[in-house]
């Protein structure tokens, strides 16, 4: 008894101890437990969130492709990247020329497709231009990435997504969109399907588009387009091969309106014949004729301190070796100076020439760049077919035209130079607002020199060859070009290649337009004529009629001073020969 | 029994309140991330729908194509140069100034004087007498030969798979 109280009251002792004890010990277990709950808990509630929540919020993405073409897709997508920044290039005017568009391509993963005989069907139905065999072909190659159609039109997406094909799918990538088409394919260029440029400024600006920096060129899309229009019509009419023509701010250089015809649809290179991707404005070199003579006139002036009276003997051809120099619009007898450039007499400015000398007639071709190939932004340039060794014969042909072959572009750049009042121009192409208008300071010619071939130009159109470039009002001045082209070797004087350059206002310079037509061939109305100045000229007159229009440029009042300018020159063409 | 303090327990609590409100922040951050990614995709797409009809725009406005719209829809031509004059240079004749009374005290009227009366307000302008010419067949035809729609263009572009 006595030791049963004891124990009990041991027990009671011992249970005071452990009931602390284990007091203790149940509040950590609590605490851990409670703590693995809370660990729990979190995990639950992330669960939750993974499998639940955020499952409705991401987007389901195919990743069928995954694995398959890696890299390809990898490469497509690097440069998808770059040409979804590629960007914009715009006229002087903030007119579209380029731009890049978002296009989906359709693809099959063929391991998705249940019924290739089906979904063959039902595609060539919404692209009748695929074949039902090739596709299904496609369809049952078993590869995971077959393309179907590339730049697909929005409508079709809808039609394809409609088919229900889990193994359809498309992708996005970047396209150029050129809106102005064919008209400025040759100055603004196209580029590849990745939309890397391939020509124009579209490849030489590749690296600064790509970098996301728009370009705004000095093309006006208006005068483009009046160009082109009356090129073609030319081209037409005289049922020629080609034609080129520019437009240029002569005081600038800034080429206005650059054509190239034939030309070509830029969003498909691909199907361009040869002829139509040759860029005649910088890349065909060409003896442009009689147009030279405003050069070897200037050189002419430039270099000999004689008044505009001074004479030529055109009575006789000239022979020097085995060539024989003649006339074509002969007048057989002794000119003035400005007879020999109104009636573009080859004698006359083969003398002119011959009296400049070799070696400063050399430097002054070379002065106005018409030795070297053109500094332009378009890099599809060629260099000037220049005779070598140069001798004497050489400066003879040079003088009126033959002998060096320049592009164009040399052409008009060169004339401009000498009409805007003595100062070289480089052609451009790219709007640069941050350089000064006035062009650079070197001097080609003196001042005088320049208003001496201002009239002369004047008188062309007044009294000469160039009669039908007149506008009434606008004081068009230019010269006439017919060369005849080297077929195997030799002058063929059935095909030419006839020209215009014509400036205006003569009084104050300020556009130069040239245009020139390729083998074009006599037609009636012209008395089977196909000259420069029957077929270039009436076109540059359009030309300059339908820009003044565009440009708002008011015509000089009749019997204003202006519509007088060059008149003095009159006094030193004879009377008998006057007119055409 | 002490299972808890009531300090532990304030901590517990406090650590579960602040979970439970980082949970909720972190929800709400990725909602608004998912809005944020939901506005960026339609800005990037309403910016290449801008593309889209700045491009149409100029294709619709080519030169080329207004010439022909407006030779087959208008009964006007560009200027001819002799149409033209200086608008400095020209010499305009000044009409003589015509001197008139004003009635000082009018009534100030809140309808243009020349409607007389009652204002008839958005009165329906004269129809047209005659209709506007349809386009002739030549031109619908010539249309369709040469007028790239934009969205030929857009078919246009780029070549084959």
């Amino acid at each position: 008894m006595m030791a049963m109280h004891r124990l009990r009251r041991n027990a009671i002792k011992l249970e005071g101890e452990r009931s602390s004890a284990l007091d203790l010990a149940r509040g950590r277990l609590v605490l851990i437990s409670a703590f693995f709950g809370l660990v729990y808990l979190v995990f639950a509630i992330r669960a939750f969130d993974l499998a639940v929540i955020q499952a409705f919020e991401m987007p389901y993405e195919s990743e069928a492709v995954d694995v398959v073409e890696v890299e390809e897709r990898t490469e497509t997508r690097e440069l998808s990247v770059v040409a979804k920044g590629r960007a914009d290039i715009y006229d002087r005017n903030g007119e579209l020329l380029a731009t890049t568009l978002k296009t989906s391509s359709l693809y099959a993963d063929t391991h998705l497709i249940s019924d290739p005989e089906k979904t063959a069907r039902e595609l060539v139905e919404i692209f009748p231009k695929l074949s039902y065999g090739k596709v299904l072909h496609k369809l049952q190659s078993g590869r995971r990435f077959e393309w179907i159609e590339r730049n697909i039109h929005p409508e079709k997406i809808d039609q394809v997504l409609r088919i229900g094909e889990p193994g359809l799918d498309f992708k996005e990538s970047y396209r150029r969109f050129y809106p102005q088409g064919e008209s400025t394919v040759h100055l603004v260029g196209y580029g590849d399907i990745d939309a890397q440029g391939l020509a124009g400024i579209e490849r030489s600006f590749n690296n600064y588009l790509n970098e996301g920096r728009e370009l705004h060129l000095t093309v006006d899309v208006r005068l483009q387009h009046i160009l082109r229009r009356e090129l073609e019509s030319s081209i037409r009419k005289f049922e020629a091969k080609a034609g080129a023509g520019v437009i240029m701010d002569v005081t600038t250089g800034e080429v206005l309106a650059g054509v190239s015809l034939p030309d070509f649809d830029p969003h498909d290179p691909g199907h361009a014949e040869k002829d139509e991707i040759f860029n005649m404005l910088t890349l065909g070199v060409y003896e442009l004729g009689s147009v030279f003579k405003i050069f070897s006139t200037a050189a002419f002036f430039e270099n000999k301190d004689v008044p505009m009276s001074v004479t030529f003997d055109a009575s006789e051809p000239i022979k020097v070796g085995r060539h024989t120099i003649r006339d074509y619009h002969a007048e057989n007898r002794v000119l003035s100076a400005p007879e020999v450039f109104m009636h573009s007499s080859n004698i006359g400015s083969a003398l002119m020439g011959q009296a400049v000398g070799t070696e400063k007639l050399r430097a002054f071709y070379k002065d106005l760049g018409l030795l070297d190939p053109v500094d332009f932004e378009v890099r599809e340039v060629a260099t000037p077919l220049v005779p070598q060794p140069w001798r004497e014969i050489n400066t003879l042909t040079a003088s009126y035209g033959h002998g060096v072959s320049t592009t164009p572009l040399h052409l008009v750049t060169g004339v401009s130079s000498i009409v805007n009042g003595g100062y070289a121009v480089k052609p451009k192409l790219v709007l640069d607002e941050t350089v000064s208008k006035t062009s650079t300071d070197v001097r080609v010619v003196s001042a005088e020199t320049a208003q001496r071939i201002r009239q002369l130009l004047r008188l062309v159109v007044t009294e000469g060859t160039g009669s039908k470039a007149e506008v009434k009002g606008y004081r068009v001045g230019g010269k006439t070009g017919t060369a005849e082209k080297i077929v195997n070797g030799k002058y063929d004087n059935k095909k030419k290649i006839s020209s215009f350059i014509g400036v205006f206002p003569m009084d104050a310079p300020k556009y130069a337009v040239y245009i020139m037509v390729d083998e074009p061939k006599g037609q009636k109305d012209t008395w089977g004529y196909a000259t420069g100045g029957w077929v270039a000229a009436p076109a540059v007159a359009r030309v300059i009629s339908s820009m003044a229009a565009v440009l708002g440029i008011p015509p000089a009042p009749e019997g204003s001073a202006p519509n007088h300018f060059g008149d003095s020159l009159r006094q030193f063409v004879s009377a008998k020969e006057g007119g055409r | 029994m002490k299972v808890l303090k009531p300090r532990t327990f304030i901590v517990f609590a406090f650590a579960a309140l602040s979970g439970a409100l980082l949970l909720y922040t972190s929800q709400n951050v990725q909602d608004a991330q998912s809005r944020l990614e939901g506005y960026e995709r339609s800005i990037e797409s309403e910016k290449e729908k801008i593309r889209l009809l700045r491009a149409e725009w100029a294709s619709l406005n080519r030169p080329e194509r207004l010439e022909r719209l407006a030779n087959e829809f208008l009964d006007v031509l560009p200027p001819a140069p002799d149409q033209m004059v200086d608008r400095d240079a020209a010499n305009f004749e000044i009409q003589p100034a015509v001197e008139f009374e004003v009635e000082r005290d009018f009534e100030p009227v809140l309808q243009p004087v020349s409607a007389g009366g009652e204002v008839k307000s958005h009165a329906a302008p004269p129809a047209p007498k005659t209709k506007p010419p349809a386009p002739s067949r030549e031109f619908r035809e010539q249309e369709k030969k040469e007028s790239k729609d934009f969205n030929k263009l857009i078919g246009e572009i780029g070549g084959q798979p």
